[in-house]
């Protein structure tokens, strides 16, 4: 396989994991931002 | 206006000869349109605070419908991520054309399916539950995966882009009112394909793959069913196939000879009037009955919302030129004066955009600072207050784009009726009035 096939697929795998991934980190993070708020007061 | 050959620009020629920029724009739309996904399914259910509903629905629409369609014709579909993954599966590769290729089924579509019904039906559905799909950002999640998903599905099972080419929604409009952009591809010599051998143009070659739309670039003479993807660029032997400027609706000149386009312009043109009158019209009835799916107010309001497009629209435009005279049969001056519409319908769908898009425009610098709706605010403009944009000058803009239009349809009447050898007058009194309609819906 050429190396530009290589690198593309790795761009789009990359690209592919942080549309998935960083939404998903961050909304599993949410349930404890709204913990943390009622913490304090709401 | 000659045609003006942009290919013949050495750096234009070059950069859509090679696949990397073709490749960096795709990579950045199918990471936003998997984020669009993931934000609708997972972000907050207020659609104005969803990336999902904010940029489909609002960025994504507005630059469709008032830029790309009217100027590029296609040339959304050029750049669309909808059926990549699918495609590279098909491919078993992601740039040049690999030695051996994967074995899917690769089967061709049936001849049944081999026009824009299934496109007109796809479109009707989405509009049918349009006002939940506008408003509910994880109905436009789930939406956009089953696109996805579905055009993966496709190209595992039929050869080239099925998707694209035989179901996508709104694939089928951006093919009907891409005749009217200043822009196509052509070939430039008609006998250098008449000779060429192997059409790899059609066929594939080490160069590229064979036309993804199942054109034969040789045979163009419309930009309906051209999705601008470049790769006959790359396989023509020959230099053959140039991107042109030329004027505006050029392909309108020979009207269509196909009733699935001809119920397409009339799926468009009545489906804007009837959204002008549902989103944007005082009638709170309406729009109840549009967002209650399942209830008995909606079936009333999808029956109408049919009849109005299947029935009434036609109905008035077949009594309209039923008795003029013509030697081709009544179907024929149908098919053929239908084109008149797509102008029409084009224009009406800018006018109904501009108010929307408009209104709600400042939602996008908001969802861009906080796209799930998280309580991020990373550009610090996520608590910018909703404000309409443009106000004065939407009316004028609104009727500038249908009387536009109006007038662009009885030009393009009177060239069909030429054509075909019949009057033009109930075509131009049925755009008259359709055009009164509209005025009244939207003003």
């Amino acid at each position: 396989m050429k190396r530009s096939e290589i690198f593309s697929r790795f761009l789009i795998t990359t690209g592919i994991f942080l549309a998935v991934g960083v939404p998903l980190f961050f909304w599993s993070g949410t349930p404890l931002i709204h913990a943390r708020m009622s913490e304090n007061g709401g | 206006m000659a045609k003006i050959e942009l290919t013949r620009n050495p750096f234009i020629k070059n950069m859509l000869k090679s696949r990397y920029p073709q490749l960096a724009v795709f990579i950045v739309m199918l990471v936003g349109y998997i984020f669009a996904i993931l934000a609708g399914l997972i972000g907050t259910p207020v659609g104005s605070h969803n990336f999902s509903i904010v940029f489909v629905w609002i960025a994504w629409w507005a630059i469709l419908i008032l830029v790309a369609v009217p100027f590029f014709g296609r040339g959304w579909c050029a750049v669309c991520p909808i059926p990549l993954p699918g495609e590279w599966l098909q491919r078993g590769a992601v740039l040049s054309p690999p030695d051996k290729r994967p074995k899917w089924l690769n089967l061709c579509v049936p001849k049944f399916f081999r026009n824009i019904w299934l496109q007109n039906i796809s479109f009707l559905l989405l509009a049918l539950f349009s006002t939940v799909l506008l408003t509910t950002p994880n109905i436009t999640g789930i939406i956009l995966a089953v696109m996805l998903f579905g055009s993966i599905g496709l190209s595992t099972i039929f050869e080239r882009r099925a998707f694209c080419r035989y179901l996508c929604p709104v694939g089928g409009f951006i093919g009907l009112y891409s005749q009217t952009a200043p822009i196509e591809l052509r070939i430039k010599d008609k006998q250098m394909c008449v000779k060429c051998e192997g059409k790899p143009c059609y066929n594939g070659s080490a160069n590229g793959y064979g036309c993804p739309w199942d054109v034969f670039p040789g045979g163009l003479t419309k930009n309906t069913y051209c999705g601008l993807c470049m790769e006959c660029i790359r396989t023509c032997p020959h230099d053959n196939i140039a991107i042109n400027l030329r004027p505006f609706s050029a392909d309108l000149a020979k009207p269509s000879t196909r009733t699935d386009e001809a119920f397409k312009a009339f799926i468009m043109l009545g489906s804007s009037m009837i959204y002008a009158g549902v989103l944007l019209g005082p009638w709170g009835a309406f729009k109840d009955a549009a967002y209650y799916v399942g209830s008995s107010a909606w079936f009333i309001y999808a029956i109408i919302f049919l009849a109005i497009i299947f029935v009434i629209l036609p109905g008035f435009f077949i009594l309209g030129i039923l008795k003029t005279n013509s030697t081709l049969s009544l179907k024929q001056r149908f098919v053929s004066l239908a084109t008149a519409l797509i102008p029409l319908g084009l224009m009406f769908w800018v006018a109904f955009s501009l108010s929307f898009v408009l209104t709600n425009a400042s939602y996008i610098l908001a969802s861009l600072s906080d796209p799930l709706g998280l309580g991020w605010n990373l550009l610090g403009t996520a608590n910018l207050p909703w404000q309409p944009m443009l106000t004065s000058i939407l009316a004028p803009a609104q009727t500038l784009a249908l009387v536009g239009g109006l007038i662009w349809s009885v030009r393009t009447s009177q060239k069909a009726a030429n054509e075909i050898k019949t009057s033009s007058t109930p075509v131009i009194v049925f755009c008259f009035i359709n055009t009164l309609v509209m005025l009244w819906l939207l003003l």
